[in-house]
């Protein structure tokens, strides 16, 4: 059976206020997700998801203290699920990152794509975003004090790869 | 390695990410399918309501009446019919090959992983998941059915292959006897469990501009109900405990027709109805 219903109201979502938010918010999303991921594909499909979420919860979301870092633990959240899946489907480790980006430093842009994603999250969100210990740990559902653990050790892990 | 260095690295990084194009509209017609969806799915979980009830059942005692909630003993009572959003920034419950706890009291300890963390929280119950056989895709649904519960929290645990994620919910006020609300940190809505009342608008926000809950005591062997309003829209879904939903759109619909479908699309029966007008939170059919 197929779903045959078009309901006019759902469309009335306050598509106004949710388009700014979408417009301001959506690149960023997707910018920081694709360096974390390193996977722009998932990265944008995440972003998509979590925003699609978003608006169908426009007011709630709206409503709460960080619209933007729910979309994105949305979105983080979405991909981790992805990436389970692709391992279990293949019943094999999580796949390498697909993508680096080209930068001045390829060094450093390899060393990073070799932390560990958990640990990339939180290198990611502190430094670009420059949101606290706090923030980061809201954004990923881990504890301040795991935050502080993994950052550390991914910048110890740097300083070890990269050649100065 | 100095933050700020890396800090300007990954901007370097951020800059050459490839264009993404705006999808705004993909986007905004995949919210409505999900805002659909989620109603649609709570027709669906008729077996996680019935299955959870069961189980509820062995470690509560029913006192009658909407759940009450025990907080001096830790424990919240929990009969079938009220649905529970989880917060789905915390992630989505898996259900593939895994199982389903529900967890009430005190919040532990967020290392996830550890079960032994869970110390003050106590098991209210426990399955294996009934969800999956639904022909639905419920590891893409934001949203768990349990049993009913008041004021307090349930913390959901989905446990799988590879770890289990944790989840809570938060059960609202009772606003009547008849109707019992309930509230995730992002989300809420109105329900009717087992009442005479025969409809009822779902009372809250968003959820609440539009829903019908309809109970027509739907033959035992309803697989899926077909809606159809006069206002030409339909749908279908499955009825949980009897219960259908009439989604009214506008609130100009005057009739609707729902026919029962056995599992294997066969029609039972037949079901019509004339809507009375709303009043409150309720309204009225006949026949």
């Amino acid at each position: 059976m197929m779903e045959t219903m078009s309901d006019p109201d759902v469309v009335e979502l306050r598509p106004d206020r949710f388009e700014t938010f979408y417009r301001q918010h959506r690149d960023e999303v997707y910018r920081v997700l694709a360096v974390t991921l390193r996977d722009p594909d998932l990265a944008a499909e995440s972003t998509d998801e979590a925003m699609a979420r978003a608006f169908a919860r426009w007011s709630s979301v709206r409503a709460g203290t960080n619209p933007k870092g729910w979309v994105y633990r949305v979105a983080y959240n979405y991909a981790i699920d992805r990436l389970r899946r692709r391992r279990r489907e293949m019943r094999r480790p999580m796949e390498p990152p697909i993508w680096e980006p080209p930068t001045p430093r390829p060094d450093l842009t390899a060393a990073i794509s070799r932390l560990s994603l958990d640990h990339r999250a939180v290198v990611v969100l502190r430094c670009l975003h420059d949101w606290s210990e706090a923030d980061v740990a809201a954004a990923l559902g881990i504890a301040p004090g795991t935050v502080k653990s993994r950052l550390s050790r991914a910048l110890e892990r740097l300083r070890q790869e990269v050649t100065q | 390695m100095r933050l700020e260095e890396l800090a300007m690295h990954l901007r370097d990084e951020m800059a050459s990410v490839p264009e993404a194009p705006e999808r705004l509209q993909e986007v905004t017609e995949m919210g409505n399918r999900r805002r659909r969806g989620r109603w649609l799915a709570a027709a669906a979980a008729v077996v996680v309501v019935t299955g959870l009830g069961v189980a509820v059942g062995n470690v509560l005692q029913p006192r009658g009446g909407i759940g009450v909630a025990d907080q001096a003993n830790g424990r919240l009572e929990v009969v079938p019919g009220v649905a529970v959003e989880v917060d789905e920034s915390l992630g989505e419950i898996e259900t593939i090959n895994g199982r389903l706890e529900i967890w009430s009291g005190r919040q532990a300890p967020p290392a996830a992983g550890d079960l032994d963390l869970a110390g003050a929280e106590q098991l209210l119950a426990e399955g294996a998941p009934h969800i999956s056989d639904d022909g639905l895709p419920f590891s893409d649904s934001p949203i768990i059915y349990l049993g009913e519960a008041s004021s307090g929290s349930v913390f959901l645990h989905g446990r799988h292959a590879s770890g289990w994620d944790r989840f809570k919910a938060i059960f609202g006020e009772q606003t009547t006897t008849d109707i019992v609300c309930v509230h995730s940190d992002l989300q809420g809505g109105c329900f009717i469990p087992n009442s005479d009342v025969t409809g009822g608008v779902f009372g809250e926000g968003e959820l609440g501009e539009s829903l019908v809950a309809v109970s027509i005591g739907l033959p035992s062997e309803t697989a899926v109900v077909t809606v159809t309003t006069d206002t030409g829209e339909a749908h279908w879904q499955r009825p949980v405990s009897g219960t259908a939903w009439i989604e009214l759109g506008d609130q100009s619909a005057n009739r609707v027709s729902i026919t029962a479908l056995d599992r294997f699309g066969a029609e039972i029966s037949t079901h019509e109805f004339t809507l009375g007008p709303v009043q409150g939170t309720t309204t009225t059919l006949g026949a």
